[in-house]
């Protein structure tokens, strides 16, 4: 029986991690993803002073010390592109061409238990994925921006245990490690000029792919929670910058012409698979917020996000065997804050939540692209939750509008036009506790 | 009253200072008629020829789109092109026209003047003086209706471009030396006349761009050879047992301690920073079909004694009175320097010009260095001046761009618009130039290959003195002479001679 339940911890550990990861590619603020609990997606994720629910280990894990019972909460986002258009522009790829990401409904799960030690300690444990890009193109082999990227996957799966010690009625610390694991993905065509018609031709497929196992890092993250009275509340959480180096391997596959130049093309592909490198440098973030109970149990929660997201400077791809063949791509990202606010009115056992942020984006408009388009954006989220203090579902559904972006006046890729995005989140999260 | 005056003071002085501030701005350019005057880079002349495939991609043509022009009138050729265009018939890369026949202007009827107005070869003193050219590019634009000047003003533009880019320097490279009066417009003949068709451009109402002149490093028929010797079959610098490239032989002497007397007297190493045009590496039919460089010429003995004229000197231009110019194929770092500081007073000339008559000077010097470093990167296609390879330059002479070349250029020059006059016209699509294959129309009679070569023809090097004519076209064109006197101490080699070909006429 012992060895039993050995193997089942050995098989399960790494099962969990790739559920995750099959669902991590999700759509980036940045590519954070803060949707990671159902009850504070309703709220327009303004959810750090309120921190009630086991989900507080990602949002802010002081709160766990007001949660005195065993907790597990189970959920999962439902992410849905809307909307992934782009409309290009002269001079490159010319006005009139339209082109599409691809639309797929994403499943990001998110796991958290809260195990009471004493009655001033708890431990939490969650799992969830917090960084995710999922930016890939329909007709990936004549979109027009397929020698920059056809398709960009960055997963994560974050595992982070924490303490929380309430050292007062009214005031609750916490202190938690961040084990972040990671893959990437990135695909394109490269390009060439076939003499025989001085006109562009697709002369390769390269496919970077990284393993798993062999990429993580580690952070941590922390939390405060005051509580001076029942109606009011002021928080703040901080979580570290994780950098992961990824190694993995870089497939080049020559895309034939049929004409002659296939053959001066093919010294110049290293076809084969070869060892690749690259480091991601995940941002820092502080969550600032405050909450207000007033009668009728009508809770208004406020909060700014800051995401030092100037640690992505620059993205290095490295190919240790091949000589020349080192990309580097300036991203010169600045760092970026989010305004939230989150309402919540209760009826009894029923809570029905609204929420509405303005998250500003942190890419630059010369670095949008078909790589990654990022800008402002709007949300607006709706929620409801029914349960008691042994068990609770939350549901919740969040439109985010990512203002259209044009980078007519410059871009790092000369690839020049408009990108329209809009996505919704479907959450829900089940909870008990004993 | 006191306090009146100053009042009345202060008024003036602030009505003053608006007044000047009118002056100084710039005035909002009418593109409602757009005249371009220039040379074959006006004319979208690419591929040895003169095409509507090439010539819709005119920079002319392409910032008349942006202007919302939809009248603009080129004088358009049928496929395969006046001459015949050239092409690339192999990847050695080979070359060859396309046609034996030529096509036939298609817009000859209009019964205006062109809009554009560019003449494939002009000097600045063409764009004023010339009515004729006894049927050759100016009679195809011109139709005897007046010099380029005239019919411009004729049209009454709005806009100009005033784009004469090379040809009163640029021949200077083509030819291996900078002689003034032969391959090279005298700066003082070249600025009065500047000055003069600037003068006469000027208008009440009318704004323009004259464009500057390029780096003649930009060129790849200038950049394409190496100084020294490269193995034809790996295309990598032959190293001597140090590791060091082995320099080609000129028959200038520098001073070099490796210098030698050959079998056509003394030779030296050519110093680093010299160019070496693609006319050395062009098949003569004087030389048998050879090359220069493919008969040895510049190469050393002990790289490849098997050469026939290996430790010969590849030759260096000059001229020969009366009416004698000897092309040659090496222009030593001193002549670069010397050519490069005449493009850098031409370009003084220009813009001082442009600057005294209302117009705007676009830098093309600097463009063309830019494009020399950096390329262009368009959603991840790079395109560069390398020949055949680069995709910036045509299957011509090695000077003129090719279709996504004169795009940029016209991208460029939009661009330039929009910052001088407060603009914001659109810019002209790359992405049809670069994925729109430049090769004939269907139906164009097949392709008549010519002498192989790694790099170029013969017909692509006379090509180059049909686009930038010497200054008095009635000179001879001498092209790789062999030192006759050497030749006669070349006792293995067959008799050679001093080769003297005939300049052709188009």
């Amino acid at each position: 029986m012992k060895r039993r339940r050995f193997r089942l911890n050995r098989i399960s550990l790494p099962l969990a991690l790739v559920t995750f990861l099959a669902a991590a590619p999700a759509f980036p603020a940045g590519f954070q993803v803060m949707t990671q609990g159902a009850k504070a997606t309703g709220m327009g994720l303004a959810f750090t002073a309120v921190a009630d629910d086991p989900s507080a280990i990602f949002y802010n894990p002081a709160g766990l010390g007001w949660q005195k019972h065993f907790e597990a909460q189970v959920g999962a986002e439902f992410l849905s592109k809307v909307k992934g258009d782009f409309e290009g522009a002269n001079p490159y790829p010319g006005n009139g061409v339209s082109e599409k990401q691809h639309s797929t409904t994403f499943v990001v799960p998110n796991v958290y238990a809260v195990v009471p030690l004493t009655n001033e300690l708890n431990f939490g444990l969650g799992i969830n994925a917090p960084y995710g890009l999922g930016f890939r193109w329909d007709r990936a082999e004549t979109f027009s921006g397929r020698f920059v990227s056809q398709n960009a996957v960055v997963q994560t799966v974050d595992l982070n245990p924490v303490i929380s010690f309430q050292a007062t009625p009214t005031f609750a610390i916490a202190l938690g490690a961040d084990y972040r694991v990671s893959k990437v993905q990135l695909e394109r065509n490269n390009a060439a000029i076939n003499p025989l018609t001085n006109s562009v031709v697709d002369v390769a497929h390269v496919k970077l792919n990284s393993k798993l196992q062999d990429n993580h890092g580690w952070g941590w993250n922390a939390g405060i929670l005051f509580k001076p009275i029942p109606q009011f509340s002021v928080g703040a959480a901080y979580r570290s910058k994780i950098k992961i180096d990824y190694e993995g391997t870089a497939n080049f596959e020559q895309r034939l012409t049929g004409t002659p130049f296939d053959a001066l093309v093919a010294p110049q592909i290293p076809q084969g698979t070869h060892p690749v490198q690259t480091s991601i440098e995940f941002p820092a973030t502080m969550n600032l917020g405050t909450a207000f109970t007033f009668p009728s149990d009508f809770l208004v929660s406020l909060e700014a996000d800051w995401t030092q997201w100037t640690s992505f400077k620059a993205l290095d791809i490295r190919f240790p065997d091949l000589t020349g063949r080192d990309l580097h791509r300036e991203t010169d990202w600045r760092n970026a804050w989010a305004y939230r606010i989150g309402v919540q009115k209760k009826f009894g056992a029923m809570a029905f939540r609204a929420g509405y942020y303005r998250d500003k984006t942190p890419q630059p408009t010369e670095d949008i692209g078909p790589l990654l388009a990022d800008n402002d954006r709007d949300a607006y989220s709706v929620g409801f939750g029914f349960g008691t203090d042994h068990w609770g579902i939350d549901v919740s559904d969040l439109y985010l509008k990512v203002h259209d972006r044009s980078n007519l006046s410059r871009s790092n890729d000369n690839f020049y036009g408009t990108f329209k995005e809009a996505v919704n989140i479907f959450a829900f999260s089940l909870r008990v506790a004993f | 009253m006191k306090r009146s005056l100053l009042r009345l003071a202060a008024l003036a002085a602030v009505f003053g200072l608006w007044a000047a501030g009118a002056s100084a701005q710039t005035a909002a350019p009418n593109f409602s008629k757009y005249v371009a005057l220039g040379d074959s880079y006006g004319a979208g002349y690419g591929s040895d020829c003169l095409v509507a495939r090439e010539q819709r991609f005119s920079y002319p043509a392409q910032l008349a789109k942006s202007f919302g022009i939809t009248d603009f009138q080129q004088p358009t050729v049928s496929d395969p092109g006046i001459p015949a265009c050239n092409t690339i018939t192999g990847l050695a890369p080979t070359f060859g026209r396309i046609s034996i026949v030529t096509g036939t202007p298609t817009n000859a009827a209009l019964a205006r003047s062109y809009d554009n107005l560019s003449v494939v070869g002009y000097k600045i003193a063409d764009v004023s003086d010339k009515t004729t050219d006894n049927g050759g590019f100016a009679d195809l634009v011109l139709r005897g209706r007046g010099t380029q000047l005239n019919q411009a003003l004729g049209l009454n533009p709005t806009f100009i471009t005033l784009g004469i880019i090379g040809n009163d320097i640029l021949t200077a490279g083509g030819a291996g030396f900078l002689q003034d009066g032969v391959t090279a417009t005298p700066l003082p003949v070249f600025t009065a006349k500047y000055n003069a068709v600037a003068a006469a451009l000027k208008a009440p109402g009318r704004t323009g761009v004259f464009i500057g002149t390029p780096d003649p490093r930009f060129i790849p028929l200038a950049t394409t050879i190496p100084y020294y010797v490269v193995n034809p079959a790996t295309r990598q610098p032959v190293r001597d047992a140090a590791g060091n490239v082995i320099p080609l032989y000129g028959s200038r002497d520098t001073g070099d301690p490796r210098c030698k007397v050959g079998p056509a007297g003394k030779v030296c190493p050519l110093p680093p920073g010299t160019l070496v045009t693609l006319g050395a590496s062009a098949p003569l039919a004087a030389l048998g079909g050879s090359s220069l460089l493919g008969l040895g010429f510049g190469i050393p003995c002990s790289v490849n004694p098997t050469l026939p004229r290996c430790d010969f000197p590849l030759p260096d231009g000059s001229f020969t009175p009366p009416a004698t110019v000897n092309i040659g194929v090496v222009l030593y770092p001193d002549e670069v320097l010397a050519i490069d500081q005449r493009v850098r007073d031409m370009n003084a000339v220009i813009k001082s010009a442009a600057e005294a008559n209302g117009f705007k000077y676009f830098d093309f010097y600097a463009l063309s260095q830019d494009l020399m470093t950096n390329g262009r990167t368009y959603g991840g296609i790079h395109v560069s001046t390398a020949f055949v390879t680069g995709g910036l330059f045509g299957y011509g002479e090695a000077v003129h761009m090719s279709n996504i070349g004169y795009t940029i250029l016209a991208d460029e020059l939009i661009q330039f618009i929009n910052a001088s006059y407060g603009t914001k016209l659109e810019r002209p699509n790359i992405a049809t130039a670069l994925f729109t294959p430049d090769v004939p129309a269907a139906g164009s009679t097949g392709i008549v290959a010519q002498a192989a070569s790694l790099d170029f023809t013969e017909e692509m090097w006379r090509g180059l003195f049909r686009a930038f004519p010497l200054q008095d076209e009635t000179f001879e064109l001498v092209f790789a002479a062999e030192p006759a006197a050497a030749v006669e101490r070349a006792a293995p080699v067959e008799r050679s001679r001093v080769i003297r070909l005939p300049r052709k006429r188009e």
